[in-house]
Parts: C-alpha cells; structure tokens; sequence
C-alpha cells in the first residue's frame, strides 16, 4: 500500500505545468497506481474538456460500427459516406447471396442435365446479377431509398457503387464454383452478360423506375437468347464472343463514366 | 463500491454504466497527463475519447494484470501518437523547444555535476528529457517514442544513448 500521498499544492503545480521534469515523472508514476490521489487531482482538470469528451465517447458508442466490407472499401479508397452508401443494403444483400448461391445449384444442376434445363439456366442466370442489384436498393427493400432518390449524387457513380458489394460474391461463386466442380467453367459465360445487365438496369431505374427496367430488360435479355436459338440453333448463341465483348465494353464504359464522374466531383464527396 | 477491475469485468458484459464510472475515475489525471504532452485541447479531448471508445471494445481482452489506470495510459499515449501522426503540424508539444534553444544542451553537457538523480534528470537538455519521458517514463517504444515527438528513430535512440550517458555521469 502507498502511504504517501501527493498533497494538493503539489498536484496544483503538476497540472498546471510548473513542475520540474523529476518531480512531474514521480507525481505521473504515483497517479498511475493511486487511486486516491487521481480522485485528488480532479478539481485541477479541464472540466469542459472532460464533459465534451464523454459526449464524444457516447457519441461514438451509440454510432453504428462499420462492416468489414465497409472498412475494407474504406481501406481501397473510398470515403466513409460513400462506403457506406455501398453496403447500406447489407439485410437485402444477404437475402441476394441466398439467391445467387441457390441460381449457382441451378447452374451445376443444368450442367448434368444439359437439354432444356440449360437452356432455362442460360436464360435466367444473367438476369440474377441484374435483379441482385437493382432489387437490394429498390424502395420497400433498402432503407436509404428516398434519402439516396432525393440526394444530389451522380448517378453513375452510384451505380458502381452498388455494384460493388455484389460483384465479389459472384466472381466467388463462379470462380469457386468453376474450381470445386469439373465442367461447370462455361457457367461463367452468364457473367459478363449479367454485369452489362445489371450496370443497365441501374442506369434505366433511375429513368424508369425498378419495375420497367427490369421487366423491360429481361423481357430484351429474353428476345435475344430466344432470335439466337433460332437463328444459330443453340442459346449459345447468346453468348458468342461478339455478345461476351459487347458486355465488356458496357461494364468497362460505366466503370470509365463512373471514374470520370468521380474525378469531377471529387470535392462533393 | 466496486473496484476498477471489477468495473473492467462489467464494461465486458456491456455495461455502460460501469464505463460512465471508469470515466469518472480516471478521465481527470488522464487529461492532465495528455495535456502536458500536447498543448492542443482537441487532440487531447479526441484522444480521451478514444481510449474509452477502446476500453469500452477492448475490456473483454484484459487479462486483469496489472493496474487498470496504467493500462488506460497505455491506450491514450498510444491513441494520441495516432492523432498526432494524422496532423503532425497542428501540435506543438509541450514542453519540447523550438530548435533555437535546443542549443542550451550544449551549457547542461559542462554542468551535469550533481550527484542525485532527479537534479541530473532535471539538468538534462529538454529534447533529452522528452525521449526519456517516452521511452523509460511513458514506456514507448522506439517507433512510438519517434512518432510522439515527431522525430526519427534513430535520433531517439542517439538521444536516449547521450542521455544515459550524461545521468551516468552525474550519478557516478
């Protein structure tokens, strides 16, 4: 047990800064361990100072923590508001995952079957991306709907933002997918097409509305595989090399516009 | 009335009155110990909040050795080298003098003669003085000691070697 203690003239000139070096370490040294001597040096404190920063510490304790994903995105560049915008549909996103992981078993399952399955497969898959994305920050689903609608925020760069915490989980569902089982490699051919989708879709949901865009897409997306198993004989035609460079040069456009856009405005965000 | 480690234990099980109590106890000697190491209240408010933002996370991980209130300092020391380091412009340390007086040491080499402890610690040039503070007093690191006081590591441990020297000097 300490016996002496620090008298009160003694931590008045601590804390106003008169003590020498020696005798300041030795005050610090003994307030580490005595707790009567810290309740002493209390009336010597900036109150104010205290007072603010326990509203600060409250403050930060009752503020949401960051996800993972969100840090991570933090960590690659993006600012907090906008990292937070990105995976602010983290509830529908699981709900997405869900169904991705179920469209991936359908993929494998048609795999084996081959015949009319595929085809169906092939038909459906691409639009999962599309409705992934669209449907997670649709109104009714993801809360921020109306505060993002009403905010000035440009929209292409909103589109890949939201793209962004979709994309990893099916570039991973592929890839693993593609790895684990042999002969499932060609469901990646749905990829491309399904980004160029889903990065259209987010454009004319901002012109349309959810519904239109997405039923006016697959409706097309549906048109297209149908005029190619009847001119080529196969739904593969939908998925030709012309389609699969026509899909990259959509996904790499708005990825450009979007970076532009960014550029521009960088002071707004 | 329950003890710190006590409250540590309850902080765990995410109780935000026993951190309301923890604050009260030691947020005082804390804002003092800061303040004399950083003259700019918003860092020192920033960075009290932040060691109890991390106590509040990290009670579960204390592994109750120890005093409580040396392992808040360890957190805040830390949390506001951290600050600093994010505006190193906007904080003059206390106690640190501009290079000008700095040429004062050369005076304290000549004069270290005395025989006690505290008297040569006091004698020593204040950049000597502020690494010994960080490393033995504050029990920085080399690294953490060269972010405090904005210099580089090798010229904590040049400094921290001189210093030795010159209190083994006056001790002997």
């Amino acid at each position: 047990m300490t016996v002496w203690h620090a008298d009160d003239a003694l931590l008045a000139a601590y804390a106003g800064g008169g003590l020498d070096q020696a005798r300041a370490a030795s005050v610090e040294q003994h307030l580490t361990g005595c707790a009567s001597c810290r309740a002493a040096i209390a009336p010597h404190a900036d109150a104010a100072l205290i007072a603010r920063a326990w509203a600060g510490t409250v403050d930060r304790l009752d503020r949401p923590r960051t996800s993972p994903f969100e840090r991570l995105l933090i960590a690659l560049g993006l600012s907090p508001s906008a990292a937070r915008l990105a995976t602010g549909a983290s509830a529908a996103r699981r709900a997405w995952v869900a169904g991705c992981v179920l469209v991936a078993g359908f993929a494998i399952a048609a795999r084996e079957m081959d015949g009319p399955m595929a085809l169906w497969f092939l038909t459906v898959a691409p639009l999962a991306p599309l409705t992934g994305v669209a449907l997670a920050y649709g109104p009714g689903v993801f809360s921020m709907h109306e505060v993002v609608a009403a905010a000035p925020y440009p929209r292409l760069r909103l589109v890949l933002l939201r793209c962004l915490p979709v994309l990893p989980m099916t570039v991973l569902l592929l890839v693993v997918g593609g790895l684990v089982l042999p002969g499932t490699a060609g469901a990646a051919l749905w990829l491309l097409p399904g980004l160029a989708l889903a990065a259209l879709g987010l454009v004319a949901e901002r012109l349309v509305g959810v519904q239109t865009a997405i039923g006016g897409l697959a409706a097309l997306w549906m048109g297209g595989v149908a005029s190619a198993r009847i001119t080529t004989g196969s739904v593969l035609g939908a998925f030709s090399p012309t389609v699969q460079l026509l899909s990259s040069a959509i996904v790499l456009g708005a990825v450009c516009l979007a970076l532009v856009g960014a550029r521009r405005t960088r002071s707004f965000w | 009335m329950a003890d710190d480690a006590a409250l540590i234990g309850s902080i765990a099980r995410g109780d935000r009155d026993a951190l309301a109590t923890l604050y009260s106890r030691h947020a005082s000697w804390l804002q003092v110990r800061l303040r004399r190491r950083c003259v700019d209240d918003d860092v020192v408010a920033e960075a009290l909040q932040e060691t109890f933002v991390a106590a509040w996370r990290g009670a579960g991980r204390w592994r109750g050795e120890g005093d409580v209130g040396a392992w808040l300092w360890g957190i805040a020391i830390r949390r506001m080298i951290d600050l600093l380091a994010k505006r190193p412009r906007h904080c003059p340390l206390a106690g640190v003098p501009d290079p000008v007086v700095a040429s004062a040491e050369e005076q304290v080499l000549v004069r270290v003669e005395y025989a006690d402890v505290a008297t040569a610690l006091n004698r020593l040039s204040p950049d000597l003085v502020a690494v010994v503070q960080a490393t033995v007093l504050d029990g920085l690191t080399t690294r953490e000691a060269a972010r405090l006081l904005q210099i580089p590591q090798g010229t904590v441990k040049t400094r921290m070697a001189r210093a030795r020297l010159l209190l083994r000097e006056a001790l002997s």
